[in-house]
């Protein structure tokens, strides 16, 4: 998952960057303005975008509609020191998702970060499960028929992110884009040597899973019976 | 103090005036009344005294005595009379004449008190020519003195009862007067009371103030609610203000908090070398002090806004500056900036020295961030060559310069000029809100020109020590 953290104080960025990265494992970008925050919306697709009220050039409210009325559908968190039922109505009105007011707890953020990045995929459930595989998001485990798989930070990240987009194709470009942020080389065999990785990892259950490679076009996780119909 | 109504004062006063105005007349009628009667009254006195002396006549004796003819004279009821002959001898008189009523005083008419009764009593002397036979036509010369009393009870009776007519009439138009006079106050009094209810609305929540029309049309309410509205919105401005100031410090407050509370969670998020948690600490710590770094930079501020009163104490503005610039002497190099100061003599301001020195260091850590590489900060003290010649600072840098746009804003609290908030190169933004109050608390003012790219000018006049 790649979330955009909009924060002027670049303290406050950094150690939120460092908490999703270290906790949930996202892909993080920063940046400290209203302007750079539309730009990078319209450079990038993600997740979730972590939004302050304060920020220059543009405030966070302006950005806000200009991203609805963009069309874009990514849910937003808004970060603000301003606790009030006016601000908070506002600002669910505008289109926020969920706020937090500062100073806020870490770990809430990425609890609150996770249940919108779920409700923003159509996934109610904190566990997903394709055919056998089951994926827990808060305790970051993976388990198929009850056997726990021991994964890598990013073959858990890629499974994370297929198993929120089931019988779909995903392009490789599309899994580098939500996978890192704009600081990682991007190389496309990087993800071809994790996604073999995860495949072996997950044969025990290939008899009734499937992680295919369409060649030119990316992967599809589906069960066998879904597959086969 | 006990509260009194306009209202009630007005119809007071109207009514004190007009019931002395009442009284006047109504002692002046009286008067005139009793005297109309009194001169008709004498007027009866002297006829009916008159046909007294009328009725004297040549008594049937030897001597020359007069005596009152009976059927010549009669007097009616109640009336008193006494003529004295020659040498004071009675004549005759009314029956049962009381003394005092025909006691002879001196001619003329006097008012006189006998048994509760008041009587009017004329006094003559009168000359009767007597006609005799003996005398051959020429009469005898027989001077006598006339005394005549009638009662004026009536006469009191009837003044009172024209009195009471006044008095009644006089009552009536007093009421009538302060009804009409309540009525017309209460309207008169509307508009003040319709811009009282308006000034009630008042509240601190809602600062505003629209002057009633009716108000405005009266000449002399038009004063107070103009004075209202400017008042109310010098206090709207203000409170704006402090509504702004404290919400941003909230911010500003709040975010700070917010980065030592995260630098601290990321830092228990995993288990660490204890390499990282000293590195982690050392970031906490840091962040920490630019809580407190701002925490003292609100706490300035306010007291420098707080005190208005000027300083007792006199402080050499070229010591201060060569004192600033010393200690900035490392911050400076460091960034290959170069001190230019210009100072000539004592240049004397009152203010104490720390305020000073806090003005200084902001005015020239401001221009030295804002500098270029290698250029020069002009730092000059100096007494102006005009008028009471006021003490004038200014600190000059040749650096990024401030946009136009932004010029006005940067005395604002909290307003920063790098649209990223850089804090390694500024602060919370109070510096030159600082130096705003700083200035305007030893009673100078503070000036900024600036050109983007040539650099930025802060001028601080002090009026004369």
């Amino acid at each position: 998952m790649r979330v955009l953290v909009v924060e002027d104080e670049k303290r406050l960025a950094e150690n939120i960057a460092i908490a999703l990265r270290e906790g949930p494992g996202y892909a993080v970008d920063i940046c400290h303005d209203g302007e750079d925050a539309l730009l990078m919306c319209e450079a990038a697709d993600y997740d979730l975008v972590l939004l302050d009220l304060m920020i220059p050039k543009l405030c966070g409210q302006e950005v806000l509609r200009r991203l609805r009325h963009r069309d874009k559908t990514t849910p937003v968190l808004v970060l603000t020191a301003v606790a009030g039922a006016e601000s908070t109505i506002e600002l669910l009105n505008l289109g926020a998702d969920d706020y937090m007011t500062k100073p806020f707890d870490l770990g809430e953020l990425i609890a609150r970060a996770r249940a919108l990045i779920r409700r923003g995929k159509g996934v109610l459930a904190s566990v997903l499960q394709v055919g056998k595989i089951l994926l827990s998001i808060p305790e970051q485990t993976v388990s198929v028929g009850g056997h726990a798989v021991d994964l890598s930070p990013t073959e858990y990240r890629i499974l994370e992110y297929l198993m929120h987009h089931p019988r779909t194709v995903v392009s490789q470009r599309e899994l580098l884009e939500h996978l890192y942020d704009f600081t990682w080389e991007h190389h496309s065999n990087v993800i071809e040597a994790h996604v073999s990785n995860l495949r072996r990892k997950l044969r025990g259950a290939t008899n009734s899973t499937v992680l295919e490679t369409l060649r030119g076009r990316g992967y599809r996780l589906a069960s066998i019976d879904e597959h086969i119909s | 103090m006990r509260e009194s109504s306009l209202t009630r004062r007005a119809v007071v006063a109207v009514l004190v005036i007009e019931f002395v105005c009442a009284l006047a007349f109504l002692s002046t009628a009286l008067w005139h009344e009793w005297s109309t009667r009194v001169r008709a009254l004498d007027v009866a006195l002297q006829g009916r005294s008159d046909s007294l002396i009328g009725a004297v006549q040549d008594a049937e004796d030897p001597a020359d005595n007069v005596t009152i003819d009976p059927d010549e004279f009669s007097a009616p009821q109640g009336d008193v009379y006494a003529v004295f002959g020659q040498g004071g001898r009675l004549v005759g008189e009314s029956i049962a004449a009381p003394p005092e009523l025909v006691a002879r005083g001196r001619d003329g008419y006097r008012n006189v008190l006998s048994h509760g009764h008041s009587y009017r009593v004329v006094q003559r002397e009168a000359l009767r020519v007597i006609d005799r036979e003996e005398t051959a036509g020429a009469g005898i010369r027989r001077p006598i003195t006339v005394l005549y009393a009638m009662r004026t009870d009536h006469l009191w009776e009837e003044v009172l009862e024209a009195a009471s007519f006044y008095v009644v009439l006089g009552l009536g138009l007093l009421a009538v007067t302060a009804l009409v006079l309540i009525f017309f106050l209460r309207r008169l009094l509307h508009p003040l009371q319709e811009l009282a209810v308006e000034a009630a609305g008042i509240r601190a929540s809602s600062l505003t103030f629209k002057a009633p029309p009716s108000a405005l049309h009266i000449r002399e309410l038009e004063p107070l609610a103009a004075a209202l509205s400017t008042t109310v919105a010098g206090l709207k401005r203000a409170f704006d203000s402090e509504h702004r100031f404290i919400s941003d410090a909230a911010h500003e407050l709040k975010t700070a908090v917010a980065v030592v509370r995260s630098s601290v969670q990321v830092l228990t998020m995993h288990d660490r070398s204890p390499e990282e948690y000293r590195l982690g600490l050392e970031q906490v710590l840091s962040d920490n002090d630019r809580v407190e770094e701002l925490v003292s930079r609100m706490l300035t501020l306010a007291r420098f806004t707080e005190s208005a009163d000027r300083a007792a104490v006199e402080t050499d503005l070229s010591e201060r500056v060569r004192w600033v610039l010393n200690k900035l002497a490392s911050f400076a190099g460091s960034r290959r900036v170069v001190f230019q100061p210009s100072l000539n003599g004592a240049v004397k301001v009152r203010m104490a020295p720390e305020a000073a020195e806090i003005l200084l260091s902001n005015l020239v850590m401001n221009a030295v961030q804002h500098s270029a590489r290698g250029s020069e900060v002009r730092v000059s003290a100096r007494l102006a060559e005009s008028g009471e010649r006021p003490a004038v600072l200014a600190v000059q840098d040749f650096g990024t310069g401030i946009a136009p746009e932004n010029l006005p804003k940067v005395f604002d609290r909290f307003f920063r000029e790098d649209a990223s908030r850089s804090r390694e190169s500024g602060g919370a933004g109070l510096g030159l809100a600082i130096c705003k109050a700083i200035a305007e608390a030893s009673g100078g003012t503070i000036e900024i020109q600036s050109e983007l790219g040539r650099g930025t000018t802060v001028t601080v006049s002090f009026p004369p020590a």
